[in-house]
């Protein structure tokens, strides 16, 4: 009796031609984008997981290129939003005008903003006002707009990319800790070596990226998409994944002394729904068709960095939220065994 | 926890009971090491107790021995209680061989054609830092062989005897002393020496205080026995002291003195004589003629010069004694100059007195308001003997340098010597020092002149401090 109730995992038949899907996905991703294959993957995570991502760097590292090569090849519907103190919420969600009809009737009719496609580009989204971030709330967490008390859903999937400098402060509003929460990962987008450099000047005229030569259709993508729902999560990494959340808060018995000492608060149970999602899609992209503990791990710094208030002391001090993370993933025992202290397990 | 499968067991399934297994064993014997080091240091705590109060380790190796047995089982029973979490175990074997989720999964859902694809479990292996319980138990253990072994007189001072050999020897000397000069009886003497034995016999390291008390009660016991003594000699000797006066000046004065008076002399005498027997010291031993004439009152001179010489004799006796309690450290020099000086008598002057108040009063109030007066001897109401002046011829004043300041005399002259009360001065004693002529409210000193009538008094103040 107890056997019929055991569930099955997916099997390898049923889960490799997700896996080959995502692969060539990420081999185009990486033919198109040279020397980026962490930031492909990781992204890609996201968009398994129907997450959002926020990216922070400096102009000209290849953060728009990114979300542009995403789309396509993906085959999704792509705007970009360039974000400026003055855009306005109606500007990104849509707005209603009055239009006359054809029978010379004048009513009001709805215009969809650029909200309204499967992968949003919002570009420098910390120039816009807290007015104008807010407006994207209830899209990112509840894919639908809400405007004159009609409801309308989003198209599926709907992704928002963000990028934001982390230089240029003067005229910015930094995002408030609502609007990041909803963000799956924030990543940090830094410069590629010189050996990629010189790739990229002698293979790109203008910087010109190449156009894919596989896109995933729609069906291609729900296949993905429920494959993904499918992967297999354990209960001790389940476990984990709730410790290390809770880990994030300095009353927590197992915080680590850099969390005592730098954070104010901790990461939100949002953070511990995202690793588990996030640890999913990094499982199946490696081809398993359960999570491990090295998948949280993978994926913990990229949720719960942005999510983590620190103090004065840690800027102070030069702590940033991945050091804090980085004491987590190494200060924590997986498993939780409890061993007495005086019995170690030799690696 | 259930370490055993039913079922033919898959290898990662028989990996996690192996591994239970082995922490089980290395967490027994780590609570037994534990419990084997507490109860080894109990069993040499209470063999200490025990041999301490009793002088006997009452506890016998083999049981200490056979404590091991329980501790060994209550180790495994709390071992077994704490063992660790199967899901747990299966998690760590997951991580260490790289199972990507695939043990851990196996736990709840079927694994199906991943079965066969999962790695090879290897065990982990264990490693337990020893060395700390292990030298805790060897610690122990060496503590209750040494409750064992260790030499109880040596390991307990409160056992060595407290040498007071010498303070006894000084105490018994005295006792023996008091003895001989008859001033404690035997039983007395015997009393003591068995109080000083009992506290020798009972002087022990564990409480000197204890000892050195009853020693000082003893040895304070002994000197106050003496002092009582000197102070009983003292009186009879100053009684004896006036009988040898009276019984001197009456055979002096012989047929010259007053028959009524001679009457009430000799009762005196005999009432003096008879006191001085029935005192605890006693009297001079006398002839039996001569104490019956003096009990009738009718001793002739020669026997009163006999008396006289009988109670000089005894006088004598009672310097000796107290010479040897002297020497023997029982009363100081003051006590023995105090009696000493209390036999002595001035026959002559009492003669005289005899004659000066005789029938003015008797001589029994005549013997106790003679005296020779003074601030520290004799009674208050005692009268006064006043003699000659003493003459100034021959006397000289001794020649002494005069002071520097007081040079300008050296050329004095002497105008005359007038007889007279001194003069008062009107405005007071004269201000001097550096605050003279200070006005008040700004600082003044306050000098007053000694008195030359006080001046006495204030030098003798100051020599005695």
């Amino acid at each position: 009796m107890e056997e019929t109730q055991r569930q099955r995992i997916l099997q390898p038949d049923e889960l490799s031609p997700a896996v080959d899907l995502v692969n060539k996905a990420l081999e185009q991703l990486d033919r198109i984008l040279l020397g980026r294959s962490d930031l492909h993957r990781i992204v890609f995570v996201a968009v398994l997981s129907r997450g959002h991502v926020l990216l922070e760097g400096v102009p000209g590292v290849g953060k728009t290129a990114l979300v542009k090569a995403l789309a396509q090849i993906l085959g999704l519907d792509f705007k970009r939003v360039q974000f400026t103190p003055d855009l306005m919420p109606g500007d990104i969600l849509g707005t209603h005008i009055l239009q006359e009809g054809a029978d010379g009737k004048r009513e009001m009719s709805f215009h969809p903003g650029p909200v309204f496609t499967n992968l949003l580009l919002a570009d420098e989204i910390n120039r816009a006002s807290p007015k104008t971030q807010s407006a994207l709330l209830e899209a990112m967490q509840e894919q639908a707009v809400t405007l004159l008390g009609t409801t309308r859903r989003l198209p599926d999937p709907f992704f928002v990319l963000a990028s934001q400098n982390p230089i240029e402060l003067e005229g910015t509003y930094p995002l408030p800790e609502a609007q990041l929460d909803r963000f799956l990962f924030k990543l940090v987008v830094n410069t590629v070596d010189i050996d990629v450099l010189d790739r990229i000047i002698s293979t790109r005229r203008r910087g010109e990226t190449p156009a894919p030569s596989w896109t995933m259709d729609g069906v291609a993508l729900k296949l993905v998409f429920d494959v993904m729902d499918r992967v297999y999560l354990p209960a001790p990494v389940s476990r984990y994944i709730s410790r290390m959340v809770a880990a994030t808060h300095p009353a927590s018995s197992e915080a680590t002394d850099l969390v005592r000492q730098y954070v104010v608060y901790g990461a939100s149970p949002r953070a511990a729904i995202a690793i588990a999602e996030a640890a999913r899609g990094c499982a199946l992209i490696a081809g398993r068709p359960t999570v491990g503990f090295e998948d949280v791990k993978s994926v913990a710094a990229a949720v719960v960095n942005h999510r983590l208030v620190l103090n004065y002391k840690a800027r102070f001090d030069q702590v940033d939220s991945f050091a804090i993370v980085e004491s987590l993933r190494s200060g924590m025992d997986e498993t939780g065994l409890n061993l007495p202290a005086e019995i170690e397990i030799a690696t | 926890m259930d370490m055993t499968n039913p079922d033919p067991s898959p290898p990662q399934e028989q990996a996690i009971v192996r591994f239970i297994r082995r922490v089980a064993i290395l967490v027994s014997i780590r609570y037994a090491l534990m419990f084997m080091t507490i109860w080894g240091f109990l069993c040499g705590v209470a063999v200490l107790a025990m041999r301490a109060a009793t002088g006997r380790p009452l506890i016998q190796l083999v049981w200490i021995l056979a404590g091991i047995v329980p501790c060994a089982v209550i180790a495994i029973l709390l071992a077994l209680k704490r063992l660790p979490d199967r899901s747990a175990v299966r998690a760590l074997l997951d991580n260490r061989n790289s199972c990507g989720g695939l043990l851990m999964a196996s736990e709840r859902a079927e694994l199906g054609d991943w079965q066969a694809r999962m790695p090879a479990i290897a065990d982990p292996r264990l490693h337990w830092r020893a060395r700390r319980p292990v030298a805790f138990v060897l610690a122990s253990a060496l503590f209750v062989a040494v409750s064992f072994l260790i030499p109880a007189r040596s390991g307990l001072a409160s056992d060595r005897p407290l040498d007071i050999a010498k303070e006894a020897g000084e105490i018994s000397a005295d006792i023996d002393v008091l003895e001989k000069e008859e001033i404690i009886d035997a039983t007395h003497a015997e009393l003591l020496e068995t109080k000083l034995e009992s506290i020798t016999a009972e002087a022990k390291g564990e409480d000197p205080v204890k000892t050195w008390e009853a020693l000082d009660h003893l040895q304070d016991t002994v000197s106050k026995t003496a002092e009582e003594a000197a102070e009983r000699i003292a009186q009879n000797n100053e009684r004896l002291a006036e009988a040898q006066a009276l019984s001197e000046t009456l055979a002096d004065s012989g047929s010259g003195i007053d028959p009524k008076l001679m009457t009430e002399a000799m009762k005196e005498l005999r009432a003096q004589m008879e006191a001085a027997a029935g005192d605890q010291e006693g009297g001079p031993t006398l002839p039996n003629d001569l104490l019956k004439d003096l009990k009738s009152g009718s001793l002739s001179r020669e026997q009163l010069k006999q008396l006289a010489d009988a109670l000089k004799q005894h006088k004598g006796d009672i310097s000796k004694r107290l010479g040897k309690l002297r020497d023997a450290g029982l009363i100081d020099l003051k006590r023995l100059k105090q009696c000493e000086k209390a036999g002595q008598c001035d026959s002559e002057g009492l003669a005289e007195f005899l004659k000066e108040n005789a029938g003015n009063m008797t001589v029994t109030e005549m013997m106790n308001s003679w005296g020779r007066g003074g601030v520290d001897r004799g009674r208050g109401d005692a009268p006064m003997t006043w003699t000659d002046r003493s003459s100034e011829r021959g006397a000289k004043f001794k020649e002494q340098v005069l002071p520097s300041s007081l040079a300008g005399l050296k050329d004095s002259e002497l105008v005359g010597r007038s007889t007279g009360a001194p003069g008062i001065e009107k405005n007071g004693p004269q201000q001097a020092g550096a605050l003279k002529g200070a006005a008040a409210g700004g600082g003044s000193a306050f000098t007053q002149t000694v008195l030359p009538r006080h001046r006495g008094a204030v030098n003798r103040y100051f020599e005695r401090r």
